[in-house]
């Protein structure tokens, strides 16, 4: 069963008029006990589509399409019901723990906040609460509750984070570039808690990154998006192995490896689009090495494309290639 | 805790010292001669202005008449008044209750008014918050002597709900008394602590963590309460620990226009008959009051905000 269903999404902030759509007819599922990954470059809209999973959208957009979560449909919800959607059937781990816990209240308040509004009485809450930091790992979790934010190292604060997003049992988690704010070292640690956390939990995950090496190396499935369009989905490991869109595969190349050499690393040459840039045809056109003038005919559609889908008029031409560039930089 | 409230109350008795040399300075490079106020009226001597002179001791030089006035200032024994022929000291703990309770009063009215209007202008954008932002600006822009001489034509003069004049009988009489002259005093600071709580409670509600107590599902109510206002109060407090005592200064036009017996008109007349005595213990009185208001608001700022608890061991 879908835990997450986005359907023909398109938001559109107020007053743009003329400017494009931060996200254009996004269409994502996730399935419960599924982790799947939603990548792409800054900008272009991967958090306003985690957002949208929880029901928010940025002040004043005009929403089209629908968002079903956990079987509800989010945008049709009223303000009690989608607050109770909230607190107890969706998790939601921000990007930097340090931002997102507020510095005045104990680390236990954070937890004990969440129980609460997930519907824990308050007599049971921190016993709750001790028991979900002790799941993350957190060292002497009942003295834990008393201490402060900012007693708490980044990765340790996160793992709170993590904690109070289990307040209620969710059956969705969604996580915006959970690691990004965190140390390198403990990166890892903190993401394979999360993964451990939904697979236990048999909750699907919906991970926002920027890394599609991490998305390929962790996800069952992952969506590639660029300029608020989702332009590739595929199962992780053939995203890696053979990227069908050509920014697909300039992410690809411009991923640090840790086991290649530093000179890998190259950029997807040129910038990404700007909300106030509004193209004809398919939005990556100025950036590609692959562009011909049919790219310019309208918005290429994402096709279905054996296990996955692409949205590039050239796809079926360029897979020979794109697999075998894919190849050799793996080779090296 | 106990040695930063020690290594305060230090700092505190260094700040009174100075100032105090200074209040007592100013006074004797300011022009006008205390002599010749005490002789007013006569035509007089040599001999008589070199008596009061001596009388007074201002032939020594400025340390010995500093060294001579605090040390008995600290013992309580501001001197005479050359104005009234009266101990300072029992002249002002006539007056201090009076100016106490207006002061008291007008943050009151400062605060609540303040808080409230400013949550509010925060919390609804829109016709509200221009509304209030419109009515804040004219109560900053309204001096206390401008909105005194308006309270007492509108509401003493014009429909006699509150005496004009006077300071007032008992709890009940105290408060008609106080009344007007507590709005006067606080009407454009609660303009100000409006505008510092909005713009403080506007930024709070940008912040992440207010984002996110959303998205995790609180209650709107515990997000604006627990995660909106009480982190805006952190600034307010420091601001209102600093306008509170500013209101001691202030109450000398209030209690001048409304004939109130404290200690805010006694320096008015003090300052015009030149009577150092008083116009020193009173300087020594605001400044104490300044003083003490900001060790209040240290002690609490570490309550309110537990990362600037680490800074003091
Ligand atoms: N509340 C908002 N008001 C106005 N513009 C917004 C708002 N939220 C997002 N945007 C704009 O929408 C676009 C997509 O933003 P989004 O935050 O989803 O990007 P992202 O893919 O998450 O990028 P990053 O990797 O930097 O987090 C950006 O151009 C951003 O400026
Ligand atoms: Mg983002």
């Amino acid at each position: 069963m879908n835990v997450l269903e986005i359907d023909g999404l398109t938001v559109r902030l107020e007053g743009s008029v003329g400017a494009r759509p931060v996200l254009s007819d996004v269409s994502l599922h996730v399935a419960g006990g599924e982790v799947v990954g939603l990548v792409g470059e800054s900008g272009s809209g991967k958090s306003v589509t985690c957002r949208t999973a929880l029901g928010a959208v940025p002040r004043g957009a005009s929403v089209d399409g629908a968002v079903r979560t956990v079987g509800e449909d989010v945008f049709g919800l009223p303000a009690r019901e989608l607050r109770r959607l909230r607190s107890e059937k969706v998790g939601f781990v921000p990007q930097d723990p340090r931002a997102a816990v507020n510095p005045l209240y104990r680390v236990g308040d954070y937890v004990i906040e969440a129980l609460r509004a997930a519907g824990v009485p308050k007599a049971e809450a921190p016993d709750r609460a001790t028991a979900l930091l002790e799941s993350v790992g957190i060292p002497e979790p009942r003295r834990a509750l008393r201490r402060w934010p900012h007693e708490f190292s980044g990765g340790m604060l996160q793992r709170v984070v993590i904690a109070a997003a289990l307040a209620g049992s969710p059956r969705l988690l969604v996580a915006d570039e959970p690691t990004t704010a965190l140390d390198v070292t403990i990166q890892a640690e903190v993401l394979s808690l999360l993964l451990d956390i939904t697979a236990e939990r048999g909750a699907g995950l919906l991970l926002v990154t920027h890394d599609l090496e991490l998305a390929a190396a962790v996800c069952d499935r992952a969506y590639v998006m660029y300029a608020g369009r989702i332009v590739e989905s595929e199962p992780a490991a053939s995203l890696f192995a053979s990227p069908k869109h050509p920014y697909t595969a300039g992410l690809l190349r411009a991923t640090p490896s840790l086991t290649g050499p530093v000179e890998r690393l190259t950029a997807v040459p040129g910038r990404p689009l700007g909300l106030d840039e509004v193209l004809p045809g398919c939005s990556f056109a100025p950036r590609c090495a692959h562009a011909r003038p049919v790219c310019d005919d309208g918005p290429p559609p994402l096709l279905e494309d054996g296990a996955g889908a692409v949205a590039c008029v050239r796809a079926g031409e360029l897979a020979p290639e794109l697999r075998r560039r894919a190849h050799e930089e793996q080779a090296v | 805790m106990a040695r930063f409230i020690i290594r305060r109350l230090g700092g505190l008795g260094v700040t009174l010292l100075l100032t105090s040399f200074l209040v007592f300075g100013a006074m004797h490079v300011a022009p006008g001669d205390p002599a010749s106020f005490l002789l007013k009226g006569r035509s007089p001597t040599p001999e008589a202005v070199a008596a009061v002179r001596a009388q007074f001791h201002l032939d020594d030089p400025l340390f010995v008449q500093y060294g001579r006035w605090i040390g008995s200032a600290l013992t309580g024994d501001f001197g005479r008044s050359v104005q009234f022929r009266q101990e300072v000291g029992g002249l002002l703990a006539a007056r201090l209750p009076t100016t106490v309770a207006l002061v008291a009063y007008a943050a009151l009215i400062m605060v609540l008014g303040g808080l409230v209007l400013g949550f509010l202008s925060a919390m609804r954008p829109g016709p509200v918050d221009r509304v209030i932002l419109l009515g804040t600006t004219v109560a900053v822009a309204t001096p206390s002597f401008v909105a005194a001489i308006a309270l007492i034509s509108l509401f003493a003069v014009g429909l006699g709900w509150f005496p004009t004049f006077g300071g007032g009988e008992g709890v009940l009489g105290t408060l008609r008394h106080l009344t007007l002259p507590a709005i006067a005093l606080g009407l454009s600071l609660v303009g100000l602590l409006a505008r510092v709580t909005r713009a403080s409670a506007v930024e709070e509600l940008r912040r992440d963590h207010v984002e996110t107590a959303r998205l995790r599902g609180l209650p709107e109510s515990i997000v604006l309460r627990r995660h909106v206002a009480r982190n805006a109060l952190v600034p307010v407090v420091t601001v209102t620990g600093t306008v509170v005592s500013g209101l001691i200064v202030a109450t000398a036009i209030v209690e001048t226009a409304f004939g109130l017996p404290g200690i805010g008109s006694m320096l008015v007349q003090s300052v015009v008959t030149r009577d150092f005595p008083v116009v020193q213990a009173i300087c020594l009185l605001v400044v104490l009051a300044f003083v003490l208001a900001n060790l209040l608001v240290d002690l609490l700022l570490p309550v309110l905000d537990p990362r600037t608890r680490q800074y003091a061991p």
